[in-house]
């Protein structure tokens, strides 16, 4: 059980470079990115924590099912349905940001349109499958990524031309207030925990072991995602960059390497990544705007049911068209969005949970006197 | 049927036997169909007391007392012991059906398909009894539960479900229960059709349930809980409910040292991974990224291409349609001629392949390497299924180049974790399988 949750909370550790996570925080390094980094850790152990500790609670049950015993459905539809929505959202930015990347990086010569369409398929298809083959995969793909991943971090710490002075630079710009989207996206890579919101319901007990685990891999996390491209590329040059942290591993060479750029092997990892990341993201979705759909929507056609295919395939075409009509300046103004409305949804979500879990414990202490 | 229209419908068979006994006094009748009964028998439980007993009623008492044998009622219908091998007996117009059933191919079968280098060398036989005492033999464990089947409307084959009792989860065994008594057709031949009946979905491509020959296999998971079917008529047996870990597990996993038996399947997955990728690597790196490795290597692929005039998906298909159809031929052909097609199809053509310029040297090392390592997985039927998921592959890398390859390759694992077999994850990191022979790990959750 226990790896289940780090897995979760690794995934979206690991993505927020492809969020642009670095991105936002590098272009305001100077207004408070700092300052944002270390509030992150304390505000996100903290989301983190409560909802674990609240949801362990409700054992096997999803966040449609706790809230079903709690709010009337004139409120729980609603809120759930935003919340679906906004799950699907997040894959989507991943999914587009993703095809941006594989089309300047990997295969220039491919269609962008195509490309946008192979991995909206693919994720499409993949988001219908059950919730307990995604979580065995997520599993599959973490385990076998994760030593490339530590190879990656390792190898561009010992770089020799890492410039650990323009690291000390960043610290004269420790104390500045931050704004809420640095806080917002500085906030996003300790979100993991949020997918148990429904995939609580795989498992007899949410009982997780070490959650100092939590602020301690994050902090790593987050500073390494910071300071390797700042090492990497100058102080000063690295606000340039668009995908910091793929210009950032283009910077590295294995000598002796079967692959010779570094960038390829990033590349690599990150494309499980992101599609497992979607996968996820969409399957939840789709189930959360499933469980607001009417009962008679969910009537199955010989064993199989179309409502999950219809949900995840019109959440698929706006993301093409959400795809092929925006650019790179454009995605991150809405990334900056959609990071600012997450980080408060999610405080509130934790708030809810946390009340439900308080509510629940004390009516039970007053029934057993 | 009466036992009289049986007769007369049976007696235009050429081996239906109908015999008027006499030993002066007092006479009875055999039918049997001579090619089914086993004569010896007759002669020995039949014929031989018949010819000293003096009168009828003390061989109404013999045939009682003798073993497998049942008196008929009028409205009972002999035909189908009649043809599993019965002999009925006709005493003062009462009808006795007696067992004298020949078997054929009772002798173990030496493993022909899953070979160990020092584990035991004998597999099953083709006669079920004899399957039955191998598998009683090798697990004499009173939990040992033997449940009879006949399977097929018409062949009627007899089918043998074993589980230990103890062992084998209930739920499971609902299910197989439930499932075997769905199974509709006229024959059943070969357990590999027993599977595809069985299961519910036509479009199948992963085995999820194992076929083996071997007996030692058939005891390490009766241990581990699962359930065996024996078939008549073949040597093969189905073990479920299965995971793709066992697919990939040879017997000698469990009689080689710790270290060895790890790295043989650390090779055995990373052939795997060579046998599904390669072809789509191949063409993803020289159509879309040849600048992945190193400038001489990509400059080496370019030179032994520069006499193809295609694009590298056709002269992978070219190459990799030859290779499927020698070892399709090699599989079918009788083993004389079966080593010409080789030395033909794999030294001669893939030379000659090369030198024409239709495919390039890098190519026919691939193929190669991709056929030698499919033919490490030791189930036969995951190396079948395995076979195929390149091509899915190779369509995706050269349609989308290495992105499309390592998308393939996340659908092809969520695919198969998306396979349910009796309830259970087919397709998992960490199985959590008990460990009954002291070599696999079990999970904590």
């Amino acid at each position: 059980m226990t790896r289940y949750y780090y897995y979760f909370f690794l995934i979206c550790m690991l993505i927020n470079t492809i969020f642009f996570v670095p991105r936002i925080l590098l272009a305001q390094r100077f207004e408070g990115a700092v300052m944002a980094l270390i509030l992150a850790v304390l505000v996100g152990s903290t989301l983190a924590i409560v909802f674990t500790k609240s949801l362990s609670r409700f054992p096997g049950q999803g966040l449609p099912e706790i809230f079903a015993g709690f709010l009337p459905s004139v409120l729980r539809i609603p809120i759930i349905l935003y919340l679906g929505i906004m799950w699907g959202i997040a894959g989507s930015i991943i999914i587009v940001a993703f095809s941006f990347i594989t089309n300047r990086f990997l295969s220039p010569e491919t269609s962008p349109r195509l490309l946008l369409l192979c991995f909206c398929s693919i994720c499409c298809w993949a988001s219908t499958r059950k919730a307990s083959a995604i979580i065995s995969v997520t599993e599959i793909v973490i385990v076998l990524n994760l030593p490339i991943v530590a190879f990656i971090m390792y190898k561009s710490y010992i770089q020799k031309h890492f410039d650990w002075d323009s690291v000390k630079i960043l610290s004269d710009y420790t104390f500045k207030p931050p704004s809420w989207t640095l806080l917002a996206a500085a906030t996003y890579p300790f979100t993991g925990y949020i997918n148990f919101a429904l995939y609580n319901r795989n498992f007899k007990e949410l009982k997780v072991a070490h959650l100092w685990l939590i602020p301690v891999i994050g902090t790593f996390v987050l500073f390494t995602s910071i300071i390797v491209p700042i090492g990497l590329l100058g102080v000063s040059a690295v606000g340039d960059y668009l995908y910091t942290w793929i210009s950032a591993a283009d910077t590295l060479r294995m000598q002796y390497g079967f692959i010779e750029r570094v960038v390829y092997l990033f590349l690599f990892i990150y494309i499980g990544f992101s599609l497992l990341f979607v996968t996820i993201t969409w399957n939840i979705g789709t189930q959360m705007i499933l469980d607001c759909l009417p009962k008679r929507f969910k009537k199955t056609k010989r064993g199989r049911k179309a409502t999950p295919w219809i949900v995840a395939g019109t959440i698929a075409a706006t993301t093409y068209w959400f795809g092929i009509s925006s650019n790179d300046k454009g995605m991150i103004d809405s990334v900056k969005l959609w990071l600012s409305i997450r980080l408060a949804s999610e405080i509130g979500v934790v708030l809810l949970i946390a009340w439900m879990a308080w509510h629940k414990h004390r009516k039970r202490r007053i029934r057993h006197g | 049927m009466s036992i009289a229209d049986t007769v007369d419908v049976l007696k235009q068979s050429a081996d239906f036997q109908r015999e008027l006994l006499d030993n002066g006094r007092f006479k009875i009748e055999l039918f049997y169909f001579a090619t089914l009964c086993d004569k010896l028998v007759i002669k020995k439980d039949i014929t031989h007391p018949y010819l000293h007993t003096a009168d009828p009623s003390d061989f109404h008492d013999m045939l009682s007392a003798a073993l497998s044998c049942t008196k008929l009622n009028a409205e009972d219908d002999p035909m189908s012991s009649l043809l599993c091998g019965y002999v009925l007996i006709r005493l003062d117009n009462i009808y006795y059906s007696l067992e004298a059933a020949t078997s054929i191919n009772n002798e173990p079968l030496e493993a022909s398909s899953e070979m160990t280098l020092q584990g035991p060398q004998s597999a099953f036989s083709e006669n079920i009894k004899t399957n039955l005492m191998i598998a009683r033999k090798r697990y004499p464990y009173p939990t040992l539960i033997a449940e009879q089947l006949t399977l097929g409307k018409v062949s009627r084959t007899q089918a043998y479900l074993l589980y230990d009792k103890e062992k084998c989860d209930p739920d499971v065994l609902r299910r197989a229960h439930q499932m075997l008594n769905q199974v509709q057709a006229d024959t059943v031949m070969a357990v590999g059709q027993l599977e595809a009946l069985m299961t519910k979905t036509k479009i199948r491509w992963f085995p999820t349930m194992i076929i083996t020959e071997r007996p030692d296999r058939v005891t390490y998971n009766l241990a581990q809980g699962k359930f065996v079917i024996l078939l008549d008529g073949t040597p093969y047996s189905l073990v479920a409910p299965a995971v793709f870990y066992d697919f990939l597990s040879a017997m000698d996993d469990m009689y080689q040292s710790f270290i060895v038996t790890r790295s043989l399947i650390v090779m055995r997955y990373v052939a795997l991974l060579i046998t599904i990728a390669l072809p789509g690597l191949y063409v993803a790196v020289v159509s879309y990224n040849p600048e992945i490795f190193r400038v001489q290597f990509a400059l080496s692929v370019a030179g032994s291409r520069a006499a193809v005039p295609y694009p590298s998906f056709i002269e992978v298909i070219i190459m990799l349609f030859l290779i499927e159809a020698l070892v399709e031929a090699s599989l079918r052909l009788p083993s004389y001629i079966g080593s010409t097609a080789t030395t033909v199809g794999g030294l001669i053509l893939g030379q000659a392949a090369q030198m024409a310029g239709l495919v390039s040297s890098i190519m026919i090392i691939i193929t190669s390497a991709v056929a030698i390592s499919n033919f490490v997985v030791p189930i036969n039927s995951m190396s079948f299924a395995l076979r195929l998921a390149k091509y899915p592959l190779v369509l995706l890398a050269s349609m989308f180049g290495l992105v499309g390859l390592v998308s393939g390759m996340f659908a092809l694992s969520l695919y198969a974790a998306n396979l349910e077999n009796f309830g259970r994850q087919y397709f998992r990191l960490f199985t959590g399988e008990p460990a009954v022979a002291g070599y696999k790990e079990s999970d904590s959750n």
